[in-house]
C-alpha cells in the first residue's frame, strides 16, 4: 500500500516500479504502432518503400520536435500553447535575416536565439507571477507571437533559403534512404529521454509535476527548472523553424498553426498526464510515429484528410478514457486487497 | 488479463477505424471510369492512368466544384481520378498530400497551390518520378503549366464591355478596386486602360477615378458613397473584386441611385443584387467546374504527347476547345507557361439563384 502511494508521488524511482509501468502503457502503444504498420503494409504496397516512407517521416518529425519539449512541459504539470507561434515567429526572423544579410547561417542563429528568448519570456512571466497558469500565459503569447509574425509578413511570404544547397540539405540529405534529419531527431530524442529518466534534472521535473509545493519544500529550485524548460521549449521551436525553412523554403504567417494541438495530442497518446508527474518519453516517441504513420498510410489509400482527423480524434479519446478506466480498475483492486 | 483485454480493444479499434475508411478508397477508382464513360465505349486508351487533384482546402465550395469538374472530365477520358482536400489551407498540408501521391505513383497531379514557392521541392520530386504537374487557380514554382481561369486580357475585356454596355456607350464610370498593391487588380486595371485607349468604340467613356476599398466591406461602402457624392454624373461603378462589387451594389440599392454596378462577384453574396432592375444587371466570375475540367484535359494532353508545355504550342481538348500555351506572367504571380480557360463566366438574373447554391 505504501509502495503504491509513493509511486504516485514520484514515479521516477525506484527503477523496478518504473519498469513495470513502462511495460504496461508503452507495451500497448507498441502494439498499436505495429498494428498500424502491419495494416498499412497490407493495405498499400507503396507503404514499405523506404524512400517514400522516410520522405513522409521527415515531414512529421518537423512537428514531432515540438512534442519532445511538450513532454517536459506536461511532465511538470505545465502546458505550452505558444509553440506553433514561436515556430512561425522564429522562422519569420530566419527568413528576414537571410534576405537582409544573405547569410542563412546568421538566419539560423537568429531563429534559435529568437525561439529561446520567446520561450524564456514565457518562463519569466510564469516565475514572476506564480499564480498564473501556464495555459493562460502561453495562450497570450501564442496570440502575441503569431501577431508579430503576421505584422511582419502581412499576406506575403519570406523565403528563398533553399537556394543555399547546404541549408536545403539539412532536410533533404540522406544516407541511403535514411535522412540525416531522422538520425538527428533520434539522437535528440535519446538525449531528451536520458535527461528525463536518468538525471537529477529529470527527477526534479517529475517532482514538480507531482506536487510543486512539496518539491519546493524539498529544496528543488522550482522557478529555475520551470524557466529552463520553457526556454528549452522555445529553443526547440527554433530548431523546428529551421527545419521547416529548410523543408519548404517559404515562410507564411500561417506556418506552425496547430503544432501545439498536435504536440499535446501526441504526448497524451504517449501516456503523459496533463496533471503532471507521470509519463515517459519513449511512450511519446512511439505515439509520434504511430500518429505520423497512421496519417501516411491513410493518405496512401486516399482516405481524405478530414476522415483521418476524425479517426485520430476518436483514437485519442478512446486511449485517454482507457487510461482512466485502467486506473479506476487498479484502485478497486488495491482497495479490495487492503 | 487486463493488459490483454486492453490490447485487444486497441487493436480492434484500429482495425475498425481503418477498415471502413480504407476499403472504399480503392473501390471507386476502378468502376468509376466505365460507369461515367457513357456514350463512348472506346476511351480505353486512357489505360491505367490516374490523375489527382489537390485543392487549397476542404470546405471551400469553389474548390469542391473545381474538383468535381476535374473528376468528370477525367472519367469521360477513361482516367481514374483522385481528389484530395488538404486539412489546412497551408503549403505544409499540401506537401504531405503530394508526398503520398508520389509514393502511390499517380501519373498526373493538378494542384491549386497554397504558396508560390513552398511546394517546389515536393513537386520536383514528383516530376523526377515522371509525374506530370499542372497548377490551377494559384500557380507555384515546380509545375509544368498553369491553367488560368482569369486571363488578364479576358477579364479586362469583359469589365470594359460591361462599363460600355451599362452606360449605354458613353458617360462616366469609376473603378472600385481592392488594394493599390494587389497585383491581379493592377494588371486588370492596366489592361482595361490599354483596351480603352486602343479602340475608338470606347472614346466616349470617361474613366473618372479609381478608388480602393482594401477588400473591406466598410471601406468599400465608404468609397462607394464618396463616389456617388463626388460624381453626380456617374453611370457605372466597375468593381473587379468580390467584396467591392457587393459593397457598391448594396450602397447603390440603399440610396436608390440609378448608377449601375459591374465587375467580378461571388454569386452567393450577390443574390438579390444581380438581375434586371437591380443595381447589378450582370457580373462575371470564373466557372470552377470548367477550370477543373481544363486541368484534367491539360494533364492528359501532356500524357498523350499533345503538348510539352512550351509556349506557342496548342492542343485540342475532348470538348472541342483548343488551348494555346502562352508565356508566364511573373508580375501577377504566374511563373509557369499558361493556358487560359476562356472568358469569365457571366451571371445574371436568370442563373444567379442556381449558382448561388454553388459558391
Amino acid at each position: 500500500m505504501t509502495g503504491q502511494r509513493q509511486k504516485r508521488v514520484i514515479e521516477h524511482n525506484p527503477p523496478r516500479d518504473f519498469k513495470s509501468r513502462f511495460m504496461r502503457w508503452e507495451f500497448l502503444l507498441l502494439a498499436l504502432f505495429f498494428g498500424v504498420v502491419i495494416m498499412n503494409a497490407n493495405m498499400s504496397p507503396n507503404f514499405l518503400v523506404a524512400h517514400h516512407l522516410f520522405t513522409n517521416i521527415n515531414t512529421f518529425l518537423v512537428r514531432g520536435l515540438v512534442a519532445l519539449t511538450m513532454t517536459y512541459c506536461l511532465l511538470m504539470g505545465e502546458i505550452d500553447l505558444s509553440v506553433g507561434s514561436i515556430v512561425v515567429f522564429a522562422a519569420t526572423t530566419l527568413g528576414i535575416v537571410f534576405n537582409a544579410t544573405g547569410s542563412v547561417f546568421l538566419g539560423m542563429v537568429t531563429a534559435l536565439v529568437v525561439g529561446g528568448l520567446c520561450g524564456a519570456f514565457n518562463g519569466l512571466i510564469l516565475i514572476k507571477f506564480k499564480e498564473l497558469h501556464s495555459m493562460i500565459v502561453t495562450l497570450g503569447t501564442m496570440i502575441l507571437f503569431r501577431g508579430l509574425a503576421e505584422r511582419i509578413l502581412g499576406a506575403e511570404a519570406t523565403g528563398g533559403m533553399r537556394s543555399v544547397t547546404w541549408f536545403a540539405n539539412l532536410f533533404d540529405a540522406r544516407i541511403g534512404p535514411v535522412p540525416y534529419f531522422f538520425i538527428f531527431f533520434c539522437a535528440l530524442a535519446a538525449a531528451f529521454a536520458f535527461v528525463m529518466h536518468r538525471t537529477t534534472f529529470g527527477r526534479h521535473m517529475f517532482a514538480i509535476g507531482a506536487n510543486r509545493t512539496a518539491a519546493e519544500y524539498a529544496g528543488i529550485n522550482v522557478s529555475k527548472t520551470r524557466l529552463k524548460v520553457f526556454a528549452l521549449s522555445g529553443l526547440i521551436c527554433g530548431v523546428s523553424a529551421i527545419m521547416f525553412a529548410s523543408w519548404t523554403g517559404s515562410i507564411r504567417s500561417n506556418v506552425g498553426e496547430g503544432y501545439e494541438i498536435e504536440a499535446i495530442a501526441m504526448c497524451v497518446l504517449g501516456g503523459m498526464s496533463t496533471a503532471g508527474g507521470k509519463g515517459s518519453l519513449p511512450g511519446v516517441l512511439i505515439a509520434i510515429f504511430t500518429v505520423g504513420l497512421l496519417q501516411f498510410g491513410m493518405s496512401l489509400m486516399n482516405v481524405n484528410p478530414q476522415t483521418v482527423r476524425i479517426i485520430i480524434g476518436a483514437l485519442l479519446i478512446i486511449v485517454v478514457t482507457m487510461q482512466n478506466i485502467r486506473r479506476i480498475i487498479g484502485k478497486k483492486i488495491t482497495q479490495v486487497k487492503a | 488479463m487486463k493488459k490483454i483485454i486492453a490490447l485487444l480493444v486497441v487493436l480492434m479499434m484500429v482495425l475498425a477505424a481503418c477498415g471502413p475508411g480504407a476499403a472504399p478508397a480503392p473501390a471507386p477508382a476502378a468502376p468509376q471510369a466505365p460507369a461515367e464513360g457513357q456514350a463512348d465505349p472506346a476511351p480505353a486508351d486512357g489505360g491505367d492512368l490516374t490523375f489527382a487533384i489537390i485543392t487549397k482546402s476542404a470546405g471551400n465550395p469553389f474548390m469542391e466544384r473545381m474538383a468535381s469538374g476535374f473528376e468528370t472530365a477525367a472519367a469521360a477520358m477513361g482516367i481514374n481520378a483522385v481528389v484530395q482536400h488538404p486539412v489546412d489551407t497551408t503549403a505544409e498540408a499540401q506537401i504531405t498530400v503530394i508526398n503520398s501521391l508520389v509514393a502511390q505513383g499517380v501519373d498526373g497531379i493538378a494542384v491549386a497551390a497554397n504558396d508560390p514557392n513552398a511546394l517546389e521541392s515536393a513537386l520536383q520530386a514528383a516530376r523526377d518520378q515522371g509525374i506530370t504537374i499542372v497548377t490551377l487557380d494559384s500557380d507555384t514554382a515546380g509545375s509544368s503549366m498553369f491553367v488560368n481561369q482569369a486571363g488578364v486580357f479576358e477579364v479586362a475585356q469583359v469589365l470594359v464591355d460591361s462599363a460600355y454596355d451599362m452606360s449605354g456607350g458613353s458617360g462616366q464610370f469609376a473603378v472600385l478596386s481592392a488594394t493599390s498593391v494587389a497585383t491581379n487588380q493592377n494588371a486588370w486595371i492596366a489592361a482595361m486602360e490599354e483596351i480603352i485607349a486602343g479602340d475608338s468604340r470606347y472614346a466616349n467613356l470617361e474613366w473618372v477615378t479609381t478608388v480602393f476599398g482594401d477588400d473591406e466591406l466598410q471601406r468599400s461602402f465608404d468609397e462607394t458613397q464618396s463616389l456617388l457624392i463626388n460624381f453626380p454624373e456617374l453611370r457605372v461603378i466597375v468593381a473587379p473584386t468580390t467584396v467591392g462589387i457587393m459593397a457598391a451594389a448594396q450602397v447603390v440599392m440603399q440610396q436608390g441611385s440609378d448608377v449601375l454596378v459591374a465587375g467580378l462577384g461571388l454569386p452567393s453574396e450577390m443574390v438579390g443584387l444581380v438581375g434586371d432592375d437591380l443595381p447589378c444587371p450582370y457580373m462575371y466570375l470564373w466557372n470552377p467546374i470548367e477550370l477543373g475540367e481544363v486541368a484534367a484535359y491539360a494533364l492528359n494532353a501532356f500524357k498523350q504527347g499533345d503538348t510539352t508545355g512550351d509556349v506557342g504550342q496548342s492542343f485540342t481538348a475532348p470538348n472541342g476547345n483548343t488551348f494555346t500555351v502562352i508565356a508566364a506572367a511573373p508580375e501577377v504571380g504566374i511563373v509557369n507557361a499558361q493556358i487560359i480557360v476562356g472568358l469569365p463566366f457571366r451571371f445574371d438574373g436568370d442563373n444567379i439563384a442556381e449558382w448561388a447554391l454553388v459558391y
